[in-house]
């Protein structure tokens, strides 16, 4: 678990994939899902991952995260593997469900972070690439993302977007040099997602991490992103990868601009051939 | 921006559904502030104050009064008049508290010694799947066997001292906990678990900040089981060590083989009201250590 693995081909700027293979099952059940995926994604961009369900999106973030190893190929996060990028907490995840701590409440929950794994900051220091910021102030946070009223209140008493609003601070609060967020909005309806969009561009603005994003909404995809990446399944792989040219900040009135519209056609069309060149067929 | 997000702020209008949470069930009680101190124990106790609370069971004690009566009068050697019980009570209270208290020490240390050891054996079986392949076998197999049954053999080996009486309430306290405990331990949900790894929590880290917490609920049900099994444990080898010289297993096999029906309904009296003052306690105790936990907003009343 210690030994820092550094691939050879390790970049100090950019979070690297480089041939990564992930086979599940063995034998007739066996699932490729991925299969020789390249992403290069350097820091500082805001890079959103869409395809259709069952391509593969989560497995290639749980790569980046070193929740999972590759069968083949490397995967490299600022120049370190992904599991000495966690144990310099270089890396802040926000999975699907908030996963909040229900005995804690708001604050305690999104400071629990910063007791664990003391000896973090030694890590990062080691590491090259890393840049260093100070602790953020986690009132400041919550407030700026509107969750000042309710500091002190248990999980159980906020609503769906309230407790992903925390998960997200929880991912910041770490100044993590590269954030992971696996569908963090599929929970919740269309208002409350483009408002917390607005504020996730704030924060990462402000914090300038790089962002690593799943999604399965064309539009979450080209508002917040620099570069989408589609992705196809059987066997999983990156079909495009789309640069998103809008100009920053993008606030919710571009929604309904052509340009908006234009990038959001050219992501559907790159899906439907994605679909069409690796279907969902019923699973075995 | 924030006007339009409170308007989707009800609490559990989405995203909690993994909770389980019943909206029937916990409606009303979301309304409590759980935080507040005391403020939802305070509505509770009041509505102990309503006819409609304490009439139903008020009319059903006095209807088992009667048929009681009924029977004491016809057949005083099945069941002794309630006036012979009142009486014993009241007669000799110090007799029979004496005797609760040497049970309720029997129990609660027995419950204390079974308590820590499945609680560091459900540690050691949710973190070692070696420990797990080897202790869980023993452990289920120990809870199918009537372990009061052993209680005349421990008599034989260890004597009439408290030996016995504290090895059978542990045991019986044993497995409730250590199943409970265990499970509670595993219980935390993927996400939460991908989180802590990609902060490269230690394992003695997530043990204290996630899985301990955790296993609270499923504790405090293991206890909520084993407060009563410790005092039949306790109970049961007083009853199989007639030597000894108190407790009120003891008083009950005396009295009863001297055909004192009063005293032996006296000393049940006691057991139940004993039994029932632990479970108030470790309710309450719950109560309080659980205020964030879904299933506390259901299970009150
Ligand atoms: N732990 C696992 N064990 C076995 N197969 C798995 C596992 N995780 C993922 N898979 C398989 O790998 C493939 C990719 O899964 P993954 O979860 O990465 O898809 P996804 O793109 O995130 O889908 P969705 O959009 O539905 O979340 C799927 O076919 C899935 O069945
Ligand atoms: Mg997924």
């Amino acid at each position: 678990m210690t030994t820092v693995n550094t691939p050879a081909a390790a970049r100090p700027d950019s979070i690297s994939i480089q041939g990564a293979v992930k086979i599940y099952g063995s034998g007739a059940t066996q699932q490729v899902a991925l299969n020789n995926v390249d992403v290069e994604i350097e820091r500082g961009r805001f890079v959103s991952i869409i395809g259709p369900s069952g391509c593969g999106k989560s497995t290639l973030l749980r790569l980046i995260a070193g929740l999972e190893t590759p069968d083949a190929g490397t995967a490299s996060v600022f120049g370190v593997s992904p599991d000495a990028a966690c144990a310099a907490k270089m890396i802040g995840l926000v999975p699907q469900a908030p996963a909040l701590l229900p005995w804690l409440d708001v604050l305690q929950n999104v400071s629990l972070p910063a007791k664990v794994n003391r000896g973090s900051e030694r890590r990062r220091k080691r590491i090259g690439g890393h840049v260093e910021k100070e602790a953020p102030d986690m009132s400041a946070l919550l407030t700026a993302v509107g969750l000042g009223d309710a500091v002190h209140k248990l999980p159980a008493q906020l609503s769906g977007g309230m407790q992903q609003r925390t998960a997200i601070v929880r991912a910041f609060g770490l100044q993590p040099d590269v954030l992971l967020m696996d569908e963090p909005f599929s929970a919740l309806d269309e208002f409350t997602r483009e408002a917390i969009q607005g504020q996730l561009l704030d924060i990462w603005d402000e914090q300038k991490s790089t962002v690593v994003f799943v999604t399965h909404s064309v539009t979450e995809a080209v508002r917040l992103s620099d570069t989408v990446l589609v992705m196809s399944a059987r066997p999983g792989r990156i079909t495009a990868s789309v640069d998103i040219t809008l100009e920053r900040p993008r606030s919710q009135d571009m929604l309904k601009t052509p340009e908006f519209h234009h990038f959001e056609d050219l992501i559907r069309d790159h899906l439907q051939s994605a679909w069409h060149e690796g279907p969902i067929t019923s699973a075995a | 921006m924030t006007s339009t997000m409170t308007t989707h702020d009800t609490p559990g209008a989405n995203g909690t559904a993994a909770d389980g949470i019943d909206p029937a069930v916990s409606a009303p009680v979301v309304a409590l502030p759980v935080k507040t101190t005391g403020a939802g124990t305070r509505a509770s106790r009041l509505q102990f104050l309503k006819p409609a609370y304490w009439a139903p069971v008020l009319v059903l004690l006095v209807g088992l009064g009667i048929v009681w009566t009924v029977v004491a009068k016809d057949s005083p050697y099945l069941l002794p008049p309630l006036s012979a019980v009142g009486e014993a009570l009241a007669g000799n209270p110090l007799f029979y508290l004496q005797n609760a208290w040497a049970t309720l020490q029997v129990a609660l240390i027995g419950l204390v010694i079974g308590f820590v050891v499945a609680y560091v054996l459900a540690i050691l079986v949710s973190e070692l799947p070696l420990a797990r392949r080897a202790i869980m076998p023993v452990a289920v197999v120990l809870n199918v066997t009537p372990l009061v049954a052993i209680a005349p053999a421990l008599v034989v080996a260890f004597g009439f001292g408290p030996e016995p009486k504290l090895i059978v309430t542990a045991l019986i306290c044993f497995f409730p906990i250590l199943i409970g405990v265990s499970t509670g331990l595993r219980s935390v949900s993927p996400a939460v678990l991908q989180v802590f790894t990609t902060l490269h929590a230690s394992r003695l880290e997530t043990l204290w900040h996630v899985r301990m917490p955790s296993a609270l609920p499923y504790l405090f049900n293991a206890l909520r089981i084993v407060f009563p099994l410790s005092i039949i444990g306790a109970v049961v080898a007083e009853l199989a060590a007639p030597g000894a010289a108190e407790g009120l297993g003891t008083v009950i096999s005396v009295a009863s083989s001297n055909n004192r029906l009063a005293v032996v309904y006296a000393a049940i009296v006691c057991l139940a009201l004993m039994g029932s003052l632990l479970l108030l306690i470790i309710t309450a105790i719950e109560n309080r250590a659980l205020h964030w936990h879904d299933s506390r907003q259901g299970s009150r009343g």
